[in-house]
């Protein structure tokens, strides 16, 4: 991006290469947020590839100590982008024909510090590990944890890498996020009665 | 659970989505032709294969032992005196 910022229309080369899978993902849920479950492999290509080139347009306004990857910052103009494609190629229909009935919500990948703050309602476990986390780790850090560890349940076998592209950072660093987190975790669970049943679990281990 | 599965596979480098060269060249290459750049194609091509290196103009006009400032010609369709594609 600091490349893209400088205006150096090269970098969105590098930029749709190296992260055009996060991008295509972006434009994926805008997509199907507006009825398209499944576009066409040659239009996402060209979707990203518009994509690719209105972020280099905007790269200048962009700040990497904002925290929002440069995709979620021009979310808004990705939705847009998305939104120009289904409308050029939506037919009009008949007056007579009425539409398809509502489906099923499609499944959304749902950001695992939301899904844990939802359980946390729930369930006292959860709201203590919630509790552990507040107090050891930033909001990033715990979205980190508990991606890699999301993902390695999952059968992923190089979790940090995931995650690493998915926040814009190194796995070295990543792995680095999971270790403190952990070890400050642990030393809570050891230290503070209120937070030994966390030494139970497998997140801990 | 199959869902989930998927899903992370889809986020793993190894399902990572393939780049269209060809498609952001060609895009770059008619921009650069509607703005009235003597050799689109050419600087299309060039700016393509320097962006997949990750190469600044001096770090590429290094490599391809040239100096900078014919690369930025070669890219900007900087025309004066000097024929960039015969040095």
């Amino acid at each position: 991006m600091e490349m893209m910022a400088a205006g150096d229309m090269a970098a969105v080369f590098l930029l749709v290469a190296e992260f055009g899978d996060q991008i295509a993902m972006v434009l994926r849920r805008h997509l199907r947020d507006l009825g398209v479950a499944d576009p066409r492999p040659d239009d996402l290509q060209g979707l990203v590839v518009d994509a690719g080139l209105a972020l280099q347009e905007r790269a200048g306004a962009w700040r990497a100590d904002g925290g929002a990857l440069p995709w979620t910052w021009a979310d808004r103009r990705l939705r847009a982008l998305a939104s120009a494609h289904v409308g050029v190629r939506a037919g009009e229909l008949p007056p007579d024909v009425a539409g398809p009935e509502a489906g099923p919500a499609p499944p959304v990948e749902a950001d695992e510090v939301e899904v844990l703050h939802a359980l946390a309602r729930e369930r006292p476990d959860c709201r203590l590990l919630l509790q552990a986390l507040d107090s050891v780790a930033s909001p990033r850090n715990q979205s980190i944890l508990l991606s890699v560890k999301v993902q390695a349940a999952l059968g992923d076998p190089s979790p940090s890498v995931t995650v690493a592209r998915q926040h814009g950072l190194r796995p070295d660093a990543v792995r680095q996020v999971v270790k403190r987190a952990l070890d400050k975790l642990r030393g809570l669970a050891a230290g503070d009665d209120r937070f030994a049943p966390l030494a139970d679990l497998a997140l801990l281990a | 659970m199959t869902a989930a599965r998927d899903a992370a596979r889809r986020r793993h480098p190894s399902a990572r989505w393939p780049l269209d060269v060809g498609r952001m060249q060609a895009r770059i290459a008619a921009d650069l032709a509607a703005a009235g750049h003597p050799w689109p194609a050419r600087a299309a091509a060039l700016l393509a294969t320097r962006g997949r290196l990750g190469l600044d103009r001096a770090a590429f006009a290094e490599l391809l032992e040239v100096p900078e400032n014919a690369v930025a010609a070669m890219e900007e369709g900087v025309t004066d005196d000097r024929n960039w594609f015969e040095i």
